[in-house]
């Protein structure tokens, strides 16, 4: 097995007015773990179906592998999905639901029995062949229908949101799986979810798309550090979130007059003087104590410690303005509740973006 | 499945009220509309085994199988019988592929015209039996010259009998997850491929039970055949004419066998479903 | 029609639509254009062909009339021989219809009242009234002696054997010149607008029948659809279920037979009266409930109330129980609750209980003809039946037909405008 490149050129979907994708040019790498990431609606799915074939899009095109897939029907595609149900085949066993891509293709038994027992051990079923798909719990479903989908081959398997029925213990665990899955077979997985957590743990790069509109494409670090709009910035972990005024530059960075005073930010859209502006903090890159080379000082009083084990929610307010922090075990607070409290942050942990639309919890 | 049985059976025992005189008239009633719907049947059953030659419960003249010996050796019953059993198998033949084409017709076809097509399948279901017999007999006379018989016979009466089926095709399919056909085509299936894989078996239950429902309506219907059958007979249709020229008790054996394969069928159908709903 | 390519092909799309197509045009839309072109074609047969044809008409009803009276003599004759009853008779148990339908070895036409098979257990079979008027009394009460009866039986065989002469003679007759001349046809309404008065009361009482028996069954099932629907105890639901299901299953025909052992003259019914010291039967007193009108409408509504049970069944048994709760709760009477809770909910089952109900019960054959047994005002189904196969009329057959077939559309026309129900709900 191996993966091909899919380039998505101009690509978009109307529904009669409505627009589910704008015009979106895309290049993922052979080989990838590629997630698109985004909230329902946001056109990720309508992606994927144009992808495999089951849409026609309204524009542009789709090439897998330097090959153009317009007028290719799905089930002519170097594709397979994984559906959201899954959407095994009741009435069959295990094995033949493996083997079923194979028996359309009207490959001869013995060989598509012997491919769907080698698939069986690769998602560690073996034993459960003759099964139908109903005896098996939630995760051992989820391999086969990923064994199905491997069994054609394809060079890119595109997985809606397959994670999204189970409990939160077998989605990580399933996590695991599903990279190691793609590492082994270095086939092209474009993955599908609205779940940051899978989106960032697996891909090699990330997609964030909201409203039809992809909004940045970068590793998962690169979308966690340096988020590119207030969107990717709102929707990908939390953020504390001051609003003001650029009042002055410094080289990169920019300086905000806030209702908690000057807050000092990178100055990510090259913001000038005088422009309305928001800078985001991450609750983690608050400190309760002062460090080296942290510019930005507030003081909050602490309303709410919510004890999560290894950390620590703090939530604190400054003003009007609700502060949320993260610190370990190790270093929290034991102030009483009520009490006031200095908080810190460094300019580069900050980042300052023209205001936008955020990403409604 | 199970647990939604369960959870209604227990809002169900919740719902029960104390035994009031409201529910006490209504226990009367029911015993005296069943008695009303069985104590005909007893009588059939009875007069079956009067050896008095006018079917009686009140004559009695002495027990005898006598008629239970005189139903083989007629021949017009036997015959009917296997008429019968031809139309009935005709029907099968025609009307399962009719309602299983219209049925998927309708599920798949996004147009206005789907309500128009639906009212136009369905219409033969709420004609009266004996017009649905008659037009029959005329078109096919009138136009290829075919006089009253088997064939008209099997034809009328598929005419409704398929949109029975087409119902209940309607009704499986409006239970398929679409999303397997998708699946089935996305790995490299043919539509073809994926109609006998996927949609077939699917609804191959559905087939079983349609041919089952489409023969016992064959073989029970009388308005229609009546009309259309012409010269020829069926078993039902014989029983008819007997009664009106000359009733015996050998209709009473008929009504016995009748009465008794249907206790035990409803019996065995309403058992097994219990037990589907607690298991 | 993509979406139907896209789901199965091209191949399948186009065998489906062939299928249904067919099934449309062959089985459903030709058949009704037949129908509707045949009772709108009015088929003049001549002035000759039409003299003859009522000239045979009525030598077969003298035929019938003066048989009719042999078999009554045949009868008094028995009774003289057998000396056990000197009274008349004032009903006859059983009775033959001599314009019925074709008997099992009969020939097709039907029309010779001599081929219908004698009737074995007619011990008694005394006059009959030819027009079918409920109440066959006759009087010949007067005892005559046997020869007295001989004397009268010779000359009206004799006159029978010329009639029967004159008739195939007619007939021969009948048949050239219809080869002959052939038919006239042409369209126009007339196959309706001669419909005759007779026709159109049997039509109309048909109709207002109908609705009497669709009521009285809506009436008399709706306490059980709700019983059955409400009950919760698995057992007793069982039960009520096969209670239902049993009757449902067993043929029409045989359960409207079931009744003839109750309502005839010696019938279960009759004893009944007996017992209770009503009536005496030994003396050969006793009602003869065939044939009359409440016999009818109680085998009617016997044979077609379950059509009506299931539908409501099944939509009362969706209402969440909780609903009648509540309104119990809020101090609603029963009639009320019935009336704005459970009532409007199970609306779309009543809707279709009341279009079988009609249906089955407007083209209703078997119950007419086998409860009325000749004796009963015709059903407009059996009307219709005549017209085709006795009268050979099958013009006017199909003009009936349609008549019948427009009563249906409106009724169910009306249920939906009153239900505000759609097709949808209607066929499910």
């Amino acid at each position: 097995m191996h993966g091909n490149d899919v380039i998505l050129e101009n690509l978009s979907m109307k529904f009669g007015d409505f627009v589910a994708v704008q015009p979106t040019d895309l290049k993922i790498n052979a080989g990838e773990f590629f997630s698109i990431l985004g909230p329902s609606g946001c056109g990720k799915t309508t992606i994927l179906r144009m992808i495999s074939g089951f849409l026609t899009p309204s524009q542009g095109r789709v090439v897998i592998g330097e090959k153009d897939m317009s007028g290719i029907r799905a089930n002519a595609r170097p594709t397979a999905l994984i559906f959201q149900n899954l959407a095994l085949f009741p009435l069959m066993s295990v094995r033949d639901n493996i083997a079923f891509g194979l028996e359309a293709r009207g490959i001869a038994k013995k060989t598509r029995l012997e491919k769907a027992q080698e698939l069986l051990s690769l998602v560690a079923l073996d034993g459960q062949g003759d099964k139908l798909p109903t005896a098996l719990s939630g995760g051992q479903r989820q391999r086969v229908a990923i064994a199905r989908a491997l069994a054609v081959e394809p060079s890119v398997l595109l997985l809606d949101e397959p994670l999204s029925a189970l409990d939160l213990k077998l989605r990580q665990h399933m996590r695991a799986e599903l990279k190691d899955l793609q590492r082994k077979t270095g086939v092209t997985f474009i993955y599908i979810t609205h779940d940051q957590g899978e989106a960032l743990t697996m891909s090699d790069r990330v997609a964030v798309m909201n409203k039809g509109v992809v909004e940045q494409v970068a590793t998962s670090d690169e979308i966690y550090a340096h988020p590119k709009t207030p969107f990717v910035a709102s929707f990908v972990g939390e953020q504390n979130i001051f609003k003001g005024k650029v009042i002055g530059k410094e080289g990169d960075f920019a300086i905000l007059e806030t209702s908690q005073g000057k807050l000092f930010g990178q100055n990510a859209h090259g913001l000038n003087e005088g422009e309305e502006a928001i800078l985001f903090v991450r609750p983690e890159r608050m400190t309760l104590e002062e460090k080296q080379g942290q510019q930005n000082g507030l003081s909050a009083i602490l309303e709410r410690r919510d004890m999560e084990g290894p950390f620590v929610n703090l939530h604190m307010r400054a003003g009007d303005q609700p502060v949320a922090i993260h610190v370990t075990n190790v270093e929290q607070t034991h102030q009483p509740l009520g009490a006031d409290q200095k908080l810190w942050f460094a300019a580069q942990d900050a980042v300052v973006m023209r205001p936008g639309e955020l990403a409604s919890e | 499945m199970t647990t939604t049985t369960l959870e209604s059976g227990a809002m169900k025992e919740q719902v029960k009220s104390p035994i009031d005189w409201a529910a006490a008239i209504l226990n009367g009633y029911l015993v005296i509309f069943f008695a009303y719907m069985f104590l005909p049947m007893i009588f059939m059953v009875i007069a079956a085994f009067n050896a008095s030659p006018t079917p009686s419960v009140i004559d009695w003249q002495g027990f005898t199988l006598d008629w239970f010996r005189a139903l083989p050796e007629d021949q017009r019953f036997i015959d009917g019988l296997w008429h019968s059993l031809i139309i009935a198998l005709g029907v099968i033949v025609i009307s399962i592929p009719l309602g299983l084409a219209g049925a998927l017709l309708l599920t798949r076809l996004q147009s206005q015209a789907t309500t128009f097509l639906y009212t136009v399948l369905v219409s033969p279901m709420l004609t009266p039996g004996i017009v649905l017999g008659a037009t029959t007999l005329i078109f096919w006379r009138d136009a290829f010259g075919v006089e009253g018989g088997l064939l008209t016979a099997t034809i009328a009466q598929s005419s409704f009998i398929a949109s029975y089926c087409m119902l209940m095709f309607m009704a499986r399919l409006q239970r398929q997850d679409i999303v397997q056909e998708e699946a089935a085509l996305d790995l490299g299936a043919s539509s073809f491929f994926v109609f006998r894989k996927i949609t077939l078996p699917f609804l191959m239950p559905t087939i079983l039970t349609a041919a089952a429902i489409s023969f016992l309506q064959s073989i029970e219907n009388y308005n229609t055949t009546f009309f259309a059958i012409g010269p020829s007979w069926t078993l039902v249709t014989e029983i008819g004419a007997r009664m009106r020229f000359g009733i015996s008790p050998v209709i009473n054996v008929i009504g016995v066998l009748f009465v008794a394969i249907t206790i035990i069928a409803a019996t065995v159908y309403v058992m097994a479903r219990r037990r589907k709903g607690r298991g | 029609m993509n979406s139907l390519i896209k789901s199965y092909g091209k191949g399948l799309t186009s065998l489906f639509i062939g299928l249904a197509a067919i099934w449309i045009v062959v089985l459903i839309v030709l058949p009704q254009i037949s129908m509707i072109d045949r009772a709108f074609t009015y088929e003049d047969r001549g002035g000759a062909a039409a003299t003859l044809a009522l000239e045979i008409d009525r030598a077969y009803e003298d035929v019938f009339q003066i048989n009719t009276r042999l078999v009554e003599l045949q009868a008094e004759k028995e009774d003289l021989i057998a000396g056990t009853s000197t009274a008349p008779q004032q009903d006859s148990a059983s009775a033959l219809n001599p314009f019925g339908t074709p008997s099992p070895s009969d020939d097709t036409t039907g029309l010779n009242p001599f081929g219908t098979p004698s009737v074995p257990e007619a011990n008694d079979t005394s006059g009959l009234n030819p027009f079918g008027a409920p109440s066959a009394g006759n009087t010949s009460a007067v005892n005559r002696s046997l020869a007295e009866i001989e004397a009268e039986e010779a000359p009206l065989l004799a006159q029978k054997g010329e009639l029967e002469t004159q008739i195939a003679a007619l007939e021969i007759t009948e048949k050239s010149t219809t080869d002959a001349v052939g038919l006239d046809t042409s369209y126009s309404l007339k196959n309706f607008t001669m419909m005759s008065s007779v026709h159109f009361q049997i039509f109309l009482a048909t109709i207002i029948y109908a609705l009497c028996v669709t009521i009285l069954a809506f009436a008399l099932c709706y306490p059980v659809a709700y019983a059955v629907a409400m009950t919760t105890n698995r057992n007793k639901l069982a039960i009520l279920m096969l209670g239902l299901l049993i009757p449902y299953a067993i043929n029409e025909l045989l359960r409207i037979f079931s009744w003839i052992m109750i309502l005839e003259k010696q019938g279960v019914l009759n004893g009944l009266l007996d017992l209770l010291g009503i009536i005496n039967m030994e003396a050969g007193e006793g009602f003869r409930f065939v044939a009359s009108n409440g016999a009818v409408f109680t085998v009617m509504v016997y044979a077609y109330v379950l059509f009506m049970v299931f539908p409501i069944y099944n939509t009362v048994d969706t209402l969440d129980k909780n609903q009648i709760e509540a309104a119990k709760d809020l101090g609603a009477s029963t009639w009320r609750i019935h009336w704005r809770v459970v009532l409007p909910h199970a609306k779309p089952g009543i809707a279709v209980g009341a279009i079988m109900t009609f249906m089955l019960s407007a083209g209703s054959i078997a119950v007419p003809s086998a409860v009325g047994r000749g004796l009963h005002p015709d059903w407009f189904s059996q009307v219709i039946y005549r017209r085709f196969f006795e009268a050979d009329s099958w013009n006017q057959g199909a003009a009936y037909s349609l008549a019948l077939l427009v009563a249906c559309i409106v009724f169910i026309l009306f249920n939906m405008w009153v239900f505000r129900v759609g097709i949808r709900d209607i066929a499910k």
